[in-house]
């Protein structure tokens, strides 16, 4: 067993075991926790795919910003810790672990069942015949989009090496005095081969996703957005209405007029409340 | 190298977690995490694919980060929602929230 494949089987025990740590925590900001250990050992197995923008993309959105928003709404709610795992219903506490069993199952034997035929069930690699031809394809992007050298004559753009999977091996020409004259192959690495893809290939769905991302963030501020509370005094007459004062509104105006047709509004269905109570 | 059908086993393996966590947890913010959890274990796969089929080039990346997206997108929603519905409620329990039950 090679090197790379205990570090995979270390990676893979301790995300297990952090997930399942992580749904029977009882305090939701310890699962959060858990969580973002998880994430970390994903981001670290994206590595050994040699997916190095994937793993700092796992960091930066997962473990930076969604476990924080999370961490935000724990602190918001001051959500106190309940039961991990509720005794008295049974077939939600009984009947979950099953099924998700059965679904691993079922993974499992499709995996088992069409696993090692799937490239001889390896990984790509540069010494692959296949991981050459995709390199020879992908070639273009890179010599075209990559300077190899800067005026100095330093190498920029990636590894020298290479030995990125998915690139083909660098052939380097050099002068008598050892110079670099000439360098072909891929030098860009993972981050710019992908960054060219999703700005052609992908082009359309990204415009997708970023329309997706501003739909998001203005149902998520009109959603949250404080519902219509009325600001009184102690003798509870109205002085504000929606965060707005009432005073400082100058009389007249639309934002004037807004207020006082919503505070009617809100004063007669109060009223409708009370006598509906009494 | 690694065999491909060992990231297939991890994510699978970290998908059912995740829909056991579904199942069985009560508070919304916990089940939330357990989604986020479910589409990482999928991510895993994508990308693993990605690199074993070579046909697919950079498709297992690229879609790689728009289940980013989405899950971004989803989790903003999805806690305004929480958010909002604690405030009219004042509870997080998935099992107290009926409101479309009535």
């Amino acid at each position: 067993m090679i090197l790379e494949q205990i570090i995979f089987i270390i990676l893979s025990v301790l995300a297990i075991g952090s997930a399942i740590a992580m749904i029977m925590m009882k305090d939701p900001v310890h699962s959060a926790l858990l969580l973002v250990f998880t994430f970390f050992n994903i981001a670290a197995t994206y590595i050994l795919l040699a997916a190095e923008f994937i793993a700092v993309i796992q960091v930066l959105v997962y473990a930076g910003a969604i476990v924080v928003l999370f961490l935000f709404v724990m602190m918001l709610l001051q959500v106190r810790p309940g039961p991990s795992l509720n005794p008295l219903r049974f077939f939600q506490s009984r009947l979950g672990p099953f099924l998700a069993i059965g679904f691993l199952v079922e993974v499992l034997l499709v995996v088992f069942a069409s696993g090692y035929t799937l490239n001889g069930g390896k990984i790509t690699d540069a010494t692959n015949t296949q991981a050459q031809q995709m390199a020879a394809s992908i070639k273009y992007v890179a010599e075209t989009m990559i300077p190899l050298q800067d005026a100095n004559g330093n190498t920029v753009g990636g590894a020298t090496g290479n030995n990125h999977p998915i690139g083909i091996p660098d052939t380097v020409k050099t002068d008598a005095s050892g110079k670099v004259i000439e360098r072909t192959g891929v030098t860009g690495g993972h981050t710019a081969l992908l960054g060219k893809e999703l700005y052609s290939t992908y082009l359309y769905p990204f415009e997708i996703a970023s329309l997706i991302l501003l739909v998001a963030a203005i149902g998520a501020i009109v959603i949250a957005r404080r519902s219509l509370d009325f600001d009184r005094d102690e003798e509870g007459k109205l002085v504000g209405a929606h965060g707005i004062s009432l005073a400082s509104a100058v009389r007249g105006s639309s934002q004037d007029i807004e207020a006082r047709k919503l505070a009617r509004r809100t004063e007669a269905q109060e009223r409708k409340l009370t006598i509906k109570k009494e | 190298m690694i065999p491909v059908a060992w990231y297939l086993i991890l994510s699978g393996i970290l998908f059912a977690i995740g829909l056991t966590g579904v199942l069985v947890r009560r508070n919304v913010l916990v089940i939330f995490m357990c989604v986020e959890l479910m589409m990482n274990a999928v991510n895993i796969s994508l990308v693993a694919f990605g690199r074993s089929f070579v046909g697919l080039r950079f498709a297992g990346d690229a879609f790689f980060i728009f289940v980013v997206t989405v899950a971004a997108a989803e989790a903003a929603v999805g806690l305004a929602i929480i958010v909002s519905i604690s405030r009219s409620d004042n509870t997080i329990d998935a099992d107290q929230i009926d409101l479309l039950k009535e």
